[in-house]
């Protein structure tokens, strides 16, 4: 009896017409959204695509099993060759300041000290880093690693700490060594700028360049003197034109080289100098 | 009172209508649109629509192209009336060189009670952040706890009576 007055109410005609009512209103709502959707709404968003920047134009491969001579225009190059040639030296201690460079090293059980520009057996000591000395015999380049097993207890120590007096442990490490045409730069110095922003804009400031075209160019506007920055070659004025073919004309361009920095060996640079194009290369050691 | 009672009745239809059919996905990639044009992009691991709210998680944020930020989730919860946009666990990106790379987590509300303001509550590891979002004067007004970390973001600030706080136009 009491279910039957519950069916008779669900089936009152009034209910049935406030039933009808709502669904009708809801899709009267849902047809509007559905064609406000459909006309003026978008189906997929906007979707930021990384760019891949400063990939090496080229990767150093050591072909041991091809026999075949070097090619001749090798030898024109200047290379650099790890030990090998000259490793009768050995590099014992260095002493290393913004403005001397001075090296002990052993040939033929005897020792020497060499400050820049002295000869040992025709190779010329031409500058040095905390763990290694680049010397150049024959328009050539030769780098020799410091032999840690014999200078552990020596100068050295003592000596790269009075060449780089720690003030801040923010003071970064390594350096930059010149190479001839290729500029050496010590992956510790790399890593350091990499992660410190702040640090980079102290040391050189870029300023952008807007052109008629709406891209834009970033140009160096100041080298902080005696910063790593100040070895790179390039100059205050100088417009960055592309990095590893990239071209660096827009925000996204510059900032994807400066993320990936600290995973690149090899850097050519691009850059204009007085209305003239220039190539700078460097190794990231 | 049967007029009165179909008012209601559509009324409350309508409501639940426009905020349950409401397509939240198509609108937030409108709202993609719209920063875009700014060069803000935003790049979502996962959108997720239902009934009154829209979760988007794994979020990239890209002005200019650069990734300046990375935020865990956002979730908007509407009745309409009344809406809640959280965000949680704001990243700066490490690159920036930011002193705070972790902001923390923000909300913004809406109510109906003040249908013109938007009222902002950030509380980061920078500072606590209380504001107002004026959409009528299109104006920005966020009153910043005084800390130790704000140093570096003070050439930015205002100060008065108050305290410190940051000012802009939209």
């Amino acid at each position: 009896m009491k279910r039957g007055g519950i069916m008779k109410q669900i089936f009152k005609p009034q209910t049935i017409k406030y039933i009808w009512m709502v669904l009708l209103t809801a899709l009267i709502i849902k047809v509007i959204w559905f064609i406000i959707a459909l006309v003026f709404l978008p189906t997929s968003g906007i979707e930021h695509i990384e760019e891949q920047g400063g990939k090496p134009l080229y990767y150093r491969v050591k072909l041991s099993p091809n026999k075949a001579p070097p090619p001749p225009v090798t030898k024109k190059k200047q290379t650099v060759v790890i030990g090998g040639d000259i490793k009768d030296i050995k590099l014992l201690a260095i002493y290393n300041s913004s403005d001397t460079t001075i090296v002990t090293v052993e040939f033929g059980g005897k020792t020497r000290v060499l400050s820049r520009g002295d000869k040992v057996k025709g190779f010329a000591l031409q500058s040095a880093t905390k763990d290694w000395a680049i010397f150049l015999k024959q328009r050539k380049t030769y780098k020799i690693t410091l032999d840690k097993s014999k200078s552990s207890d020596r100068m050295i120590t003592t000596s790269t700490k009075v060449a780089t007096p720690k003030t801040k442990s923010t003071k970064p490490e390594g350096e930059i060594v010149d190479g001839g045409k290729l500029k050496i730069i010590d992956k510790s110095l790399i890593e350091h700028f990499a992660s410190n922003l702040n640090e980079v804009n102290k040391n050189i400031g870029v300023r952008t360049i807007k052109g008629a075209d709406g891209k834009i160019g970033f140009g160096i506007s100041f080298i902080r003197r005696g910063s790593p920055f100040a070895k790179l070659g390039v100059r205050r004025g100088d417009i960055i034109k592309s990095v590893n073919g990239k071209k660096i004309d827009s925000y996204n361009a510059a900032f994807g080289v400066y993320k990936n920095i600290a995973n690149i060996t090899n850097l050519t640079m691009v850059i204009e100098r007085n209305k003239e194009e220039m190539e700078l290369e460097y190794e990231v050691n | 009172m049967q007029m009165v009672k179909n008012i209601v009745i559509i009324v409350v239809v309508v409501w639940f209508g426009l905020v349950a059919f409401m397509p939240k996905k198509a609108l937030y990639y409108r709202l993609e649109e719209e920063l875009a044009k700014q060069d803000i992009k935003l790049n979502e691991k996962l959108i997720e629509e239902s009934l009154f709210s829209l979760r988007i998680e794994g979020v990239s944020v890209y002005i200019k192209g650069i990734n300046i930020a990375s935020i865990r989730e956002i979730n908007l919860f509407t009745l309409l009336l009344y809406s809640h946009l959280s965000i949680d666990e704001v990243n700066l990106d490490s690159s920036l060189g930011m002193l705070a790379k972790d902001i923390g987590r923000g909300d913004i509300f809406h109510s109906i009670s003040s249908p013109t303001n938007l009222v902002v509550d950030v509380n980061s590891s920078i500072a606590k952040v209380d504001g107002l979002v004026d959409l009528i004067d299109r104006k920005v007004r966020l009153d910043i706890e005084n800390s130790p970390n704000i140093k570096m973001i003070r050439p930015m600030l205002k100060k008065d009576e108050k305290g410190w706080y940051y000012e802009t136009n939209f």
